[in-house]
């Protein structure tokens, strides 16, 4: 019987674009200073019938550094990831003959692909009455592998290229995908991670569905608010995280500097409803990436919720997670800064649950101040604490049942 | 109404190709010498589509290599203003 590789995975370079900071120092600052990144949105005040009219804003509109031959077929949601994955390059050391090699490959993901371009498009088709004048790359633009289309033609990618489209676990589903490729040998460095652009059609779907957070337009700072007892539901936002994962031989080999580890993964289906949780999907899920990584519970220093401070969501989290580590784990979502950065969320939250693990640092639950009766009882973050930690979970679920978990340890040789 | 033409054919790529407006002239090859490729052109019969209100048969289209051919097919096609 043939012996599966089984390789050490690290993480060598990150970059990414959120609310509330593009970059480490920014993102402590801002955790530090309980800083959000919401804010109303006077560009959605005409349109009817939207209710929240507030949103997670990246600060980012120049993107003239992508060379126009790639930026002519992106949208926002692939110049954001674009910019990421070139800072976590660039951190990362590689050069050319690495990025542009076979063994080097690329996962990335988006809820939406490109919904700007998507949203011009069918208002020109319907408006025009057909397809005269539509820009020839307007579908490059806004179709859903979009982000790891247009980045593998950015740098040149020849090794395997895996989009995921999987919603709020797009791009920790790429982050799993790239860990696996490595760990079981088919490739040596991946490059992962997701993206999300913002539009008022995303807050409008989440409008519809009763998911969003209602009656904060006045007080968009306080809108988010994991675990509270007075949550309404969520608030869409945008950005982009992108991380360069390496075989661990690899990496000491060419004397890079290691950020981390990937210790565990895993994904799992609900198989049942396609919107509501289910408690024993994501405890499954979360026993299984402790199993993936060889650790017990206790072994895990704090964990990062997906938590989107919707009704329902936030209790069987809270629920499974007690469940699987009793309630003395520090835990946090940080959707209470930034908003919901849906297929950005899994990276950047990944890329936070880094920085809690190498800074010390983990960050506390914004808005949460009354907590809410019906989650269970945990060891909620009400400020950040200072804590030395050597591994760190972070969770993501998405509608479809789709469940994912990822745990970061602290690199030791 | 030539020269018209060709100013506007102009100031399109310079400014959807990002073209130094020096590189730009009658005789300039749009794919070998200002670098377009397929969807540039696709993109560029767009934006001329919409500047002149005139829609070009896909034929036309091949018959297109320097600046100079897509001045001509216009001022020979579109309706003077």
């Amino acid at each position: 019987m043939k012996q599966v590789q089984m390789r050490r995975v690290v993480i060598t370079g990150i970059g990414f674009y959120s609310p509330i900071g593009n970059s480490i120092e920014e993102l402590k600052s801002s955790f530090l200073d309980m800083k959000s990144g919401i804010r109303y949105m006077p560009e959605w005040e005409h349109i009817n019938g939207l209710d929240a009219k507030i949103a997670g804003v990246v600060a980012v509109d120049d993107f003239s550094e992508i060379p126009r031959a790639n930026r002519r077929t992106m949208d926002r949601v692939a110049m954001m990831a674009a910019l990421s994955l070139k800072r976590a390059i660039v951190q990362s050391g590689l050069g050319d003959e690495v990025v542009k090699h076979e063994r080097t490959g690329l996962s990335f993901g988006s809820a939406m692909g490109g919904l700007e371009t998507l949203f011009d498009y069918a208002a020109n088709v319907a408006g025009n009455d057909g397809f005269g004048r539509q820009n020839a790359t307007a579908f490059l633009r806004f179709m859903s592998h979009t982000v790891a289309a247009n980045l593998a033609v950015m740098f040149g990618i020849i090794g395997r290229n895996i989009p995921t489209s999987s919603a709020c676990t797009a791009s920790a589903q790429a982050i799993g995908t790239g860990y696996e490729s490595i760990k079981y040998g088919m490739s040596d460095v991946m490059f992962v991670g997701g993206s999300e652009g913002l539009h008022f059609v995303e807050a409008g779907i989440f409008d519809s569905m009763g998911a969003t957070a209602v009656g904060y337009n006045d007080n968009p700072l306080e809108a988010s608010r994991p675990f509270d007892a007075n949550r309404s539901g969520l608030v869409v936002a945008e950005g982009a995280g992108a991380l360069v994962l390496e075989e661990y031989e690899h990496a000491k080999a060419r004397g890079a500097i290691i950020l981390g580890e990937v210790a565990g993964y895993a994904t799992g289906c609900d198989g049942s409803h396609i919107t509501l949780p289910s408690e024993r999907g994501m405890e499954s899920v979360m026993r299984e990436s402790l199993k993936d990584a060889g650790m017990s519970p206790d072994d895990i220093g704090y964990i990062n919720a997906h938590a989107t401070a919707t009704p329902k969501g936030d209790i069987y989290e809270s629920m499974a997670v007690h469940k699987v580590f009793g309630e003395n784990t520090p835990i946090s979502s940080i959707k209470g800064f930034t908003g919901h950065m849906f297929g950005a969320g899994g990276a950047f939250e990944t890329i936070v649950t880094l920085m809690a693990i190498n800074e010390s640092f983990l960050p506390a639950n914004r808005n949460l101040v009354e907590m809410d009766p019906n989650c269970a009882k945990l060891d909620y973050l009400f400020t950040h604490r200072e804590q030395d930690i050597d591994a760190a979970m972070n969770n993501n679920f998405a509608f479809g049942g789709i469940n994912t978990s990822i745990i970061i340890k602290k690199f030791k040789e | 109404m030539r020269d018209e033409v060709y100013n506007k054919v102009k100031e399109i790529i310079v400014e959807q190709f990002e073209k130094s407006p020096d590189a730009i002239s009658d005789d300039k090859r749009l794919v070998e010498d200002l670098g377009l490729d397929s969807l540039d052109m696709f993109d560029l019969i767009c934006a001329l589509e919409a500047e002149y209100d005139f829609h070009f048969e896909r034929e036309m289209g091949s018959s297109i290599g320097t600046v100079g051919d897509i001045v001509d097919q216009l001022v020979n096609n579109i309706p003077a203003k």
